[in-house]
C-alpha cells in the first residue's frame, strides 16, 4: 500500500500515512494499558496473550465476548473484558461482518507478531535480532531485486541501530558506576563477530553502490563510536578489575553491599564444610554467686547527670583548693621569717646554700607576694648586692614582711 | 556400640552440647546418661573427671572462653534457677518449668537499674546464649533447667544452694503474705 513517487496526491499520501498508522496501531495495542497509554504491568500482557490464543483456537468463524472469556478461565472476567475494549479500540480486534449488532470478532496477526518479537528481545536483549537483521541487509545487497533506494534505507537503520547501541555504552564506560556498567553493559559486549559483519556488509554495499557513499561512511562512523564505546567500557572494567584481582574479580560495591543484599542461603553457604568447635562457655558455681552478690547490692540509683563546671554561686571547690596552696604558703611564709617581722632576701638565699635551693625560695617568695590575701608582703627596692666570689653574684636589695593587719598591701 | 559411634557421640556432645536422644539409644562410653522427667527422652552428658574438664583452664592460668556479658548471663541463669528450683534441698534437675514473667520478676531484683526493655532484651539475649549450652530449655513463654545442671558435684551444689537462698523470690513472698 506504499505510494512511490513525488506526483502522489497530498489524499493519497494521507490514506497511506493512515494505513501505516493502522498497522502501526494494530501492533502496539498489546503494550496500551488505555487508549493512549502504555502497560505497566506484565499481567496485562499475559491476559492479552490468552485472548489472542483463543482467538487463534477458534478458527475463523471468530469468537464473541462471552467466549473469549470462557476460554481465558482463570483470568477474571472483569480484567479480559477491559483488555478486550482496549484491543479493540486499537483495531487488533475487529468485526468480523461490518454491521450493527455483530456478535463475532476476530483478531489481527499484528499484535500477536509483535508479543513474540518482544518477548525474545527481552530475553537476548536484541543482539539476537541485530545479527539477523545485518543478515537479512546483507542478503539484500546481494539480491537483484533490491533497489538503490531500499539499500540506502538498510544502511541508515543499520547506522541508527549502531549509534543508539553505542552511546549508552559510551555514557555508562564515562560516567556510570563500575555496578551498572557491569551489569548493564556486558551483554551489549564482545561482539567481534557482529562488528565484522557490519564491516563486511558495508564493503559490499559500497561495491555495489559507490554513489551511497555517504551513506556507507555514515555506518562506518556508528561502527567505529561503537567500537570505542566497547573498548572503553571494556578497559574500564579491566581497570576495575586489577584493583580487586585478588577477590575475586568483584567491584568495590559488590563487596559492601553483599552482606546487606545476600540471602540467607547465600550467606550460609560461606560456611559450608566447616565444624565449629568452640568450647562452651565455662563458668564455676563462685562465678555464679559473684555475679549475683554483685547484682543485689548494685545501687539502684542513677547516677547524677553530670553538673556544668561554671557555677552561678562562685567556684566554691576552687576556693577550697586554693585555700590548701594559701595555707601552704603561709606555712612556707612563716619558717622563712622564724618569727621575725621582717627578713632579707639576701640573707634567705644565702642560707640556702646553692642556686637550686635558693631559686625555690624565690619562686615561693614571689607566690606569697602574689596572695594578698596573706599577710606578708616582698617588696624590693633600690639597692644591689654584688658578690664576684659568691655563687650569686648580685641580689636584689628585697624584704619580706610581715604585714600588720592595718598595713597597706605594697 | 562400636568405638566409632562412640568418637561420633563424643564429637556431637563436644560440638553441640549434650545430645538429647530417644529412650533406647545405648549410651555411649564414657557418657552420662540422664533421663528426661517423661522418660520418654534421655540426655547424653560427656562425663569427665574434674582433672580433665575445663577447671585445669584455672590452674594454668589460661582464661575460659565466656558470653557476651558474662555478669548479665549469669544473672539471668540465677534467675531461672530460683525460678525453676522449687526445693533447694532436692537435686536441681529435672526442676520444673517457670513462667518467663516469674523469671523476669526475679531478674528484676538482680539487675535494679535495668528498665524494662533493656531487662527484657538481656532476659531474651540470655536465654539463647544459655541455651546454647544447654544450661536452659526455654520453650514459649516458659523456660525450665537443662541437663548441665545435672553435672554439678556436691561442693558446687552447696554453693548453689546457697546461691538459691541468697535470691529473694517475690512471687514466694506475696504467696506468704496473701494467705
Amino acid at each position: 500500500m506504499t505510494l512511490t513517487g513525488s506526483a502522489a496526491l497530498p489524499f493519497e499520501e494521507h490514506t497511506a500515512g493512515s494505513a501505516v498508522l493502522g498497522v502501526y496501531r494494530q501492533v502496539f495495542a498489546v503494550l496500551a494499558r488505555e487508549a493512549n497509554a502504555m502497560v505497566d504491568d506484565a499481567e496485562v500482557v499475559r491476559v492479552d496473550e490468552s485472548i489472542l490464543t483463543a482467538f487463534a483456537d477458534a478458527g475463523p468463524a471468530g469468537l464473541t465476548v462471552e467466549q473469549i472469556i470462557a476460554a481465558c478461565g482463570d483470568t477474571p472476567a472483569v480484567a479480559v473484558r477491559r483488555r478486550f475494549e482496549v484491543l479493540r479500540s486499537y483495531r487488533a480486534v475487529t468485526r468480523v461482518n461490518e454491521r450493527p449488532h455483530e456478535m463475532y470478532y476476530q483478531a489481527a496477526f499484528a499484535p500477536y507478531v509483535m508479543l513474540l518479537f518482544l518477548r525474545r528481545l527481552a530475553r537476548t536483549g536484541g543482539l539476537g535480532e541485530l545479527h539477523r537483521m545485518l543478515s537479512i541487509a546483507r542478503l539484500a545487497v546481494d539480491d537483484a531485486a533490491t533497489t538503490r533506494d531500499d539499500a540506502r534505507a538498510h544502511l541508515r537503520e543499520m547506522t541508527n541501530v549502531f549509534r543508539l547501541l553505542a552511546n549508552p555504552i559510551m555514557q555508562l564506560a564515562k560516567g556510570g558506576t563500575v555496578e551498572s556498567l557491569r551489569s548493564q553493559a556486558q551483554p551489549m559486549l564482545g561482539n567481534s563477530e557482529m562488528l565484522d559483519q557490519a564491516r563486511l556488509y558495508h564493503n559490499r554495499a559500497a561495491d555495489r553502490w559507490p554513489d551511497l557513499l555517504s551513506e556507507c561512511t555514515e555506518l562506518r562512523m556508528a561502527l567505529g563510536a561503537y567500537r570505542d564505546a566497547v573498548t572503553t567500557a571494556a578497559r574500564r572494567l579491566i581497570d576495575q578489575a586489577g584493583k580487586t584481582r585478588a577477590l575475586g574479580l568483584l567491584p568495590a560495591e559488590r563487596w559492601r553491599s553483599f552482606a546487606r543484599d545476600g540471602c540467607v542461603d547465600e550467606l550460609a553457604a560461606a560456611a559450608d564444610g566447616l565444624l565449629f568447635d568452640a568450647p562452651d562457655p565455662y563458668f564455676t558455681a563462685d562465678d555464679l554467686l559473684d555475679a549475683v552478690e554483685e547484682g543485689l547490692h548494685s545501687d539502684a540509683g542513677r547516677t547524677p547527670p553530670p553538673r556544668p563546671r561554671i557555677d552561678d554561686d562562685g567556684p566554691i571547690p576552687d576556693r577550697a583548693g586554693a585555700d590548701a596552696e594559701a595555707a601552704a604558703l603561709a606555712v612556707r611564709a612563716e619558717r622563712l621569717l622564724e618569727g621575725r617581722d621582717q627578713v632579707g632576701v639576701a640573707e634567705l638565699l644565702a642560707a640556702a646554700g646553692g642556686w637550686p635551693a635558693a631559686r625555690r625560695i624565690l619562686s615561693d617568695l614571689t607566690a606569697i607576694q602574689l596572695r594578698t590575701e596573706l599577710p606578708y608582703s616582698l617588696t624590693w627596692e633600690d639597692g644591689l648586692r654584688v658578690e664576684a666570689t659568691s655563687e650569686l653574684t648580685w641580689v636584689t636589695d628585697g624584704w619580706l614582711r610581715r604585714r600588720g593587719e592595718g598595713s597597706v598591701p605594697a | 556400640m562400636n568405638e566409632r559411634d562412640t568418637a561420633l557421640w563424643w564429637a556431637k556432645a563436644r560440638s553441640g552440647g549434650p545430645q538429647q536422644v530417644s529412650a533406647g539409644t545405648a549410651t555411649p562410653a564414657g557418657m552420662r546418661r540422664l533421663i528426661e522427667s517423661d522418660a520418654r527422652s534421655v540426655w547424653f552428658l560427656p562425663a569427665v573427671p574434674s582433672a580433665a574438664g575445663p577447671q585445669v583452664l584455672a590452674e594454668y592460668g589460661q582464661p575460659a572462653s565466656t558470653w557476651p556479658d558474662t555478669a548479665g548471663t549469669l544473672r539471668v541463669f540465677a534467675a531461672c534457677l530460683r525460678c525453676c528450683w522449687p526445693d533447694p534441698g532436692t537435686d536441681p534437675w529435672p526442676g520444673r518449668p517457670a513462667e518467663l514473667a516469674h523469671v523476669d520478676w526475679v531478674l528484676e531484683l538482680l539487675h535494679p537499674a535495668r528498665d524494662r526493655i533493656s531487662r527484657q532484651r538481656l532476659l531474651t539475649a540470655g536465654l539463647r546464649r544459655l541455651e546454647t549450652a544447654r544450661w536452659v530449655l526455654p520453650a514459649s513463654g516458659t523456660v525450665r533447667l537443662g541437663p548441665r545442671v545435672a553435672m554439678w558435684g556436691p561442693l558446687e551444689l552447696s554453693t548453689v544452694r546457697e546461691l538459691w537462698r541468697l535470691i529473694p523470690d517475690p512471687a514466694a513472698d506475696e504467696r506468704r503474705e496473701q494467705p
